[in-house]
């Protein structure tokens, strides 16, 4: 793979030295030398895991397949392709702003969650409390947990096309039952103590339910938020990937990957996509700290 | 009649019923409705019949075109889950019992955990090419960080007293490892292994789809451009019961590992 010409200079200053001459065509012997050093390494984890194949009854097909990719295939292709020849820490800041202008990315993963959130906390508040309707829908709710989301990404491509609704739904799939789940058991796991102090003091039905109810079900509910933002990122990009999203962080790394001297680009992407998973994984901390703090505080 | 609402029998019973009646329901409306795109489930079933167990008992029920969608497409899951999560496990205890190495690395573990997996797959193409290998390899580097991060944060969380008590009562090393250290961190483990799975499907479908010729998948995207659409449900159907049967296995599994721990939880409490 040849670097484009603007890369090149920088390139050799920066990257490791020896690897590459001034034309920036690395030297095969010093390559395959790396992918040794990177085989020797890889070799204990690859055997770790056969052995792991064989004591599963030593199913044979499983066997082949992973002597056939196995970690020292994977191992053996890195150095000659690897990350570092292809990109240096500045040309990588270069890119940085056009995959975050390139896309309505944000919004399905936003709106999804927001649907999956309005649908899920009061449905599971209902379902929490109503025992009725609790036995009712709980097998419904577990046979459909554990379905993939991303298995109706084509289908909702057909019936809400390959925009931002296509992709809501199916964050929004996937994010309803982990929050649903998560506000039932809150709920469940509220004190009958409290709930029956609070039916003493001659308080109705609703504000029992407003003012300990929903209070002590909180934690439980961010934590399930806090499953949902990293289940839903992931969602958002896998939607684009499939669906063939025209814009979004998904599906420009998959056109710049097609490109010559693209790796850059999509190194630069996939840092984009990091940063902003570690973004919002920060905020719900935050969240998290200022309003499930308390549950824990008597645990530890 | 009162009914007992919080019994597992009645729930059982209602809630097949609803189950049932739901199905019920979307068959109606589908052969009232005829919708192109939303085909009654009956004929879901026979065309998945028909696409996969239609060989005959002569030929082992399964035909060819199981073993080309299906078959492959669970072996790669099973073999990129297995890396993951052993190594997973393996980083996991090694990083959690040094703590310098565990303050080092935790900001890019983070990081590599909040990284939404299928962004990788366009640098897998670039690095690994199209082979089974990529896929492999990308399902493995993909899901192996909820197994990683849930180790290490375990393993970080085992009581002192459990490692004071071992060290007194003169254990080895590895058996405290084996015998303390893993057993007290599995409910984690467990918890990232579940992530890991969903994630490993997620990341099948996401790997199947560039360069493939087999797998779930692929029939499942082919099938939507080809205007199948009975065909692409019965996928839908199949990876529906790959990830239900996924789950099952996994609380059959902690079940049994972790029969312990529910027992210590109800002596404690």
């Amino acid at each position: 793979m040849k670097l484009l010409p603007h890369q090149g200079a920088e390139f050799i200053a920066t990257e490791v030295g020896g690897l590459r001459d001034r034309n920036g065509d690395s030297h095969p012997v010093s390559g395959s030398g790396h992918a040794h050093a990177a085989l020797a390494r890889a070799r204990s984890p690859a055997q770790t895991a056969r052995a792991a194949v064989g004591c599963l009854g030593k199913p044979r097909f499983l066997g082949v397949v992973a002597d056939r990719c196995s970690v020292r295939d994977v191992a053996s292709q890195l150095p000659t392709v690897g990350i570092g020849r292809c990109c240096s820490g500045s040309d990588v800041a270069d890119q940085w702003t056009i995959p975050w202008r390139s896309g309505k990315h944000r919004w399905g993963f936003f709106l999804g969650l927001g649907i999956a959130f309005v649908i899920a906390v009061p449905l599971g508040l209902m379902l929490g409390i109503s025992e009725r309707l609790y036995a009712l829908t709980s097998t419904v709710v577990e046979l459909l947990r554990p379905l993939p989301p991303i298995a109706f990404v084509p289908l909702m491509v057909l019936v809400a096309g390959q925009g931002v609704e296509m992709k809501a739904t199916i964050v929004a799939l996937g994010c309803v039952w982990p929050l649903l789940t998560n506000t039932i058991h809150g709920v469940h796991a509220t004190e009958a103590v409290a709930k029956a102090t609070g039916e003493s003091f001659g308080w109705g039905k609703w504000t029992v339910i407003r003012r300990v109810v929903w209070p002590s079900s909180l934690p439980s509910v961010i934590t399930g938020v806090r499953i949902t933002v990293s289940i839903a990122l992931i969602l958002c990009v896998g939607a684009e990937f499939i669906g063939g999203s025209t814009r979004g962080i998904g599906s420009w790394l998959l056109q710049q990957s097609m490109l010559p001297g693209g790796m850059l680009s999509v190194t630069a992407g996939v840092l984009i996509a990091g940063a902003l998973g570690v973004v919002v994984n920060a905020i719900v901390a935050v969240l998290d700290r200022r309003y499930a703090a308390w549950a824990r505080r008597g645990e530890s | 009649m009162t009914v007992d609402w919080t019994s597992p029998k009645t729930r059982t019973v209602f809630g097949w019923t609803v189950a049932i009646l739901l199905i019920a329901a979307w068959e109606l409306a589908a052969v009232v409705g005829d919708s192109l795109y939303f085909p009654p489930p009956s004929e879901i079933l026979r065309e998945a019949y028909d696409l996969w167990f239609s060989a005959g008992l002569a030929n082992g029920i399964l035909t060819d075109a199981f073993h080309q969608d299906v078959v492959s497409s669970i072996q790669r899951l099973l073999i990129g889950l297995l890396y993951a999560i052993t190594i997973g496990i393996v980083l996991g205890v090694l990083i959690g019992r040094q703590r310098v190495a565990a303050e080092l690395i935790e900001p890019l573990l983070h990081f590599m955990r909040a990284l939404p997996g299928p962004v990788l797959l366009p640098m897998a193409l670039v690095l690994l090419g199209t082979g089974d290998s990529m896929r492999i390899a990308l399902i493995a580097f993909g899901s192996v960080w909820p197994v990683l991060f849930n180790t290490y944060s375990a393993v970080r969380q085992v009581p002192e007293s459990f490692l004071d008590t071992s060290i007194v009562s003169r254990r080895s090393r590895a058996s405290t490892l084996f015998h303390v250290i893993l057993p007290a961190s599995a409910t984690g483990i467990f918890a990232g292994v579940r992530v890991a799975t969903g994630l490993g499907i997620i990341l099948l479908v996401a790997a199947e789809l560039v360069a493939s010729a087999e797998g779930i998948g692929f029939g499942l995207t082919q099938s939507q451009r080809s205007f199948q659409f009975v065909e692409m449900w019965a996928f839908i159907l199949a990876l529906s019961i790959l990830g239900y049967v996924a789950n099952i296995l996994l609380s059959l599994l902690e079940g049994v590992v972790l029969r312990w721990h529910r027992l210590y939880k109800a002596v404690v409490a």
